[in-house]
């Protein structure tokens, strides 16, 4: 048997030393990673959230970072124009910044200054780059929608005709003599006075059939005869007067139950009549409908500037609305949902934020909000300085700006979002760039401004008007623009554009000899104009209006020529409509003028017997009312008369025997 | 899933032994905090930093953690008031707006009702139960190991080869 000896055991300390290896290996395969691989993954990120957002490939050159040092720096960001993927939309060199690691350790994202160097626009790509699938439109109608929709008459649109080929048009022709015999079944209106018509013949019957339910001849004869036998003067006591006033009443209740039945029957008509000036109106409407469609079938020009400007300038405006859209688009994507959905016209429920507690209801418990004294917003970007400077290297442009104060918190801070930015980009002969842009979301609504003028930039090939009947296009203009957007609450939109052409040069071609020459003579001699398009209200209902000094000189150039033609046109069009309805429209006026006679007639008659009937009724109760209080009086008088005379005959007759006992 | 293993056979071995209460009871003791802070806070992770570099027991505090995780939802209609009046505690409130606008200490959610209340009553609880833990342990080796060491079939385990197999082994590779 042996006999073991234990060791003994090793006191242990409190501290598991054989821990510490782990734990140190662990830190340095962190460290290894943020040393190796955080920057590409990063930079990865970057390019799959840019493609994601914007829709077009995104190209981090380099993105280096030191977590100690809490700095970031950015290389050559790329982002792909989705209209030209050989093209960069944007261009950035270098973006350098630093983290503030007191806010960090917060858990807030703060930048002091964020430096942007090196911007390009329309830069040449490596390679062509992705561009994602249109996405499918929402439900409500866009800025381009809009455009179209209430710039462009509606009936334009469906007539698919135009300012300047509807002249062309009409120069040839101008006569629809014939056409005007075949547009009876064209004519709307026509059908709606028949409708019309036949629902006021119904009527007309209803109203023979109700003027038979009002009280006959013989009724009104018979309440003359009750009347007549009912006494109203000298009752000999008061039962017979209390008779008498029963009976009168009873026939006032039933003069007064048919009065009432008349006076119903009269709202009623009244209603009906009421209703007649809605399809007068209607009919009026629809009139003016036909007309403007037979004006645009028979394509009679509408010379007027508004409609020049909108017919010439709807090509260069719509590209602009496009973008407005695109921005809205991506605006509600990433915008919190509560002003996501302000962009759609709903209400903002926010309200201002104030220093109390305010529990804010959990699925566990309740998270209290203390407030924030020395705090961050959670994210915070002070500066962003924007500036490069073209050189030999690269053609960069010639931009200095300042963007500040990019929060998710601006009543915090207490400060705007601002930003105001200047250059020229001199590789596209763009000069004068001046951007002062401000986002104020301090109080309850919103305010976005924005100012965005462009000293001058050179438009080539500007197609105004093409078609068969020919075209107007600019090849080379030198163009102002300045723009404004004011928006309140997201919701209430101000939006202004003012451009100015100048160095103008028309290269006008036309079928047409006379309209060639109208073009030639009005056009040839301007070389410079402007145009003003400017979209106000809300969103889903913008006003637009579209304004420029090269309508209104076509107006006068077309006026001349065309204003007597077209006044002829629009008469003879107006005169075959009015031939066409008014039969119609005078069988309407006839019916409804013998309904009112008729029914309005017997209606008022039957009231007017029954209202004296009744006033006689009520004017013989007060009378005979009257006469018994008068009867009354007297007999009561003459019966204190006989008393008062009674007593002193007894008096005097008592005084006399007193007399005679006394001997006197 | 091999570590947790490891270390509740740890643990059984460990309570089996005639030293190592204080380990046992601590992780024990901890696994309360553990159970009843939110997973993802600051005051797990100063925990879990503790009690992997102290020697608590791991098992202990991990199989305590997974148990008081039950009771904590049990207690939340408890924890839940607590917070509340500690939150609302108008002489309080100075301290919790500063402690709100000190750097990482917003991480321990301490301005969530129930993570306030459930912290008050863990850290209440944890020196009770640690003493209570302890003496448990020891009454257990006395009462039920000792008692199983005495009976037959005990000593005739251990009067095996495979004990002497079992014995050498641990003596080599155990803890």
């Amino acid at each position: 048997m042996s006999t073991e000896v234990s060791k003994p055991k090793k006191v242990q300390g409190p501290i598991r030393w054989n821990a510490i290896i782990p734990f140190i290996i662990v830190s340095l395969l962190v460290y290894i990673y943020f040393l190796l691989f955080f920057d590409l993954h990063m930079k990865k990120a970057i390019e799959w959230a840019g493609y994601k957002a914007l829709g077009a490939e995104v190209n981090v050159g380099e993105f280096k970072s030191s977590f100690l040092k809490g700095n970031v720096s950015i290389k050559k960001i790329e982002l792909t124009d989705s209209k030209q993927p050989e093209l960069n939309a944007l261009e950035l060199a270098d973006i350098r910044f630093d983290v503030n690691w007191d806010a960090l350790l917060r858990v807030k994202f703060v930048v002091e200054e964020i430096a942007v160097e090196g911007v390009q626009f329309k830069s040449k790509r490596s390679r062509p780059g992705k561009v994602a699938p249109p996405e499918p439109s929402d439900d409500g109608p866009g800025f381009v929608d809009q455009l179209q929709e209430k710039a462009m008459n509606k009936i334009d649109k469906e007539g698919e005709n135009n300012i300047l080929g509807d002249t062309a048009e009409f120069l040839k022709t101008g006569k629809f003599d014939a056409q005007l015999q075949n547009i009876q079944d064209q004519i709307v209106s026509k059908k709606l006075i028949a409708d019309i018509n036949s629902k006021w013949k119904t009527k007309q019957n209803e109203w023979n059939e109700k003027v038979k339910t009002l009280p006959t001849t013989e009724e009104l004869n018979s309440f003359k005869e009750r009347f007549g036998k009912i006494k109203f003067s000298n009752f000999s006591n008061l039962q017979e007067l209390d008779a008498s006033v029963k009976e009168a009443n009873t026939l006032l209740k039933d003069v007064e139950a048919r009065n009432k039945q008349v006076t119903d029957l009269k709202s009623q008509f009244d209603t009906d009549i009421k209703g007649l000036d809605s399809d007068y109106k209607s009919i009026n409407d629809q009139i003016k409908k036909d007309i403007d469609t037979l004006k645009s079938r028979f394509k009679i020009p509408k010379i007027d500037a508004a409609s020049f400007a909108k017919e010439l300038f709807m090509g260069y405006l719509t590209p602009y609305m496009a973008k407005l859209d695109r921005y809205k688009k991506t605006a509600q994507k990433y915008l919190p949902p509560k002003y996501a959905k302000m962009l759609d016209g709903d209400k903002q429920t926010a309200k201002p934020a104030d220093d109390t507690i305010q529990p804010l209801p959990r699925s566990e418990g309740v998270t209290y909000e203390f407030p924030v004294k020395n705090g961050y917003p959670l994210y915070w970007i002070q500066k962003v300085k924007v500036s490069s400077k073209s050189n030999a290297q690269a053609d960069y442009g010639d931009v200095n700006g300042l963007i500040s104060n990019i929060t998710s918190n601006q009543r915090q801070i207490g400060l705007p979002t601002t930003a105001k930015i200047e250059g020229d980009f001199n590789k596209f002969n763009v000069n004068g760039i001046k951007l002062n842009a401000m986002f104020d979301n301090r109080a309850v609504d919103s305010i976005i401004k924005t100012d965005f003028i462009v000293g001058s930039y050179f438009l080539e090939g500007l197609k105004l008007f093409e078609n068969k009947d020919g075209s107007i296009s600019i090849p080379k203009t030198k163009v102002s623009l300045d723009s404004t957007i004011n928006v309140v609450a997201l919701k209430n939109f101000d939006i202004r554009l003012n451009n100015v052409f100048n160095e103008v040069n028309f290269d006008i071609k036309a079928a047409d000899a006379t309209l060639n020459e109208i073009l030639q003579s009005t056009m040839g001699g301007i070389h410079s104009f402007d145009l003003e398009a400017s979209a106000k209200g809300e969103l889903k209902n913008l006003g637009i209006e579209i304004r420029s000094s090269l309508g209104r000189e076509l107006e006068k150039g077309f006026s001349n020529l065309l204003q007597n033609k077209v006044k002829e046109a629009n008469e003879k069009l107006q005169a075959t409509i009015n031939a066409e309805v008014g039969k119609l429209k005078a069988q309407l006026d006839d019916q409804v003028s013998a309904l009112k006679n008729q029914t309005q007639g017997e209606i008022k008659k039957v009231q007017n017997q029954i209202d004296d009937q009744k006033k006689q009724i009520e004017a013989k109760i007060a009378q005979a009312k009257n006469d018994f209080e008068n009867q009354a009086n007297k007999a009561k008088k003459d019966a204190e008369d006989k008393a008062k005379k009674q007593v002193e005959d007894e008096a005097k007759k008592k005084a006399d025997e007193l007399k005679k006992r006394l001997g006197l | 899933m091999p570590i947790l293993m490891r270390q509740i056979i740890a643990l059984i071995r460990l309570l089996h032994s005639e030293t190592g209460q204080n380990q046992i009871a601590s992780g024990l003791a901890f696994g309360v905090f553990l159970g009843f802070a939110p997973f993802l806070s600051l005051q797990t992770l100063f925990v879990l930093i503790v009690v992997f570099f102290f020697r608590v027991q791991l098992g202990a505090a991990f199989l305590s953690a997974f148990f008081f995780k039950f009771v904590a939802f049990l207690l939340d209609p408890v924890a839940d008031p607590i917070g509340r009046a500690l939150l609302e505690q108008e002489s309080l409130r100075p301290i919790w707006t500063k402690m709100y606008n000190v750097p990482l200490l917003p991480m321990t959610r301490f301005n969530n009702s129930i993570v306030m209340g459930s912290f008050m009553i863990s850290l209440i609880l944890c020196p009770i139960l640690f003493f209570a833990f302890r003496s448990m342990i020891l009454k257990y080796r006395v009462a039920v190991v000792s008692h199983v060491e005495n009976t037959k079939v005990w000593k005739a385990l251990k009067a095996t080869k495979f004990y002497d197999w079992y014995q050498k082994y641990n003596n080599l590779y155990g803890a």
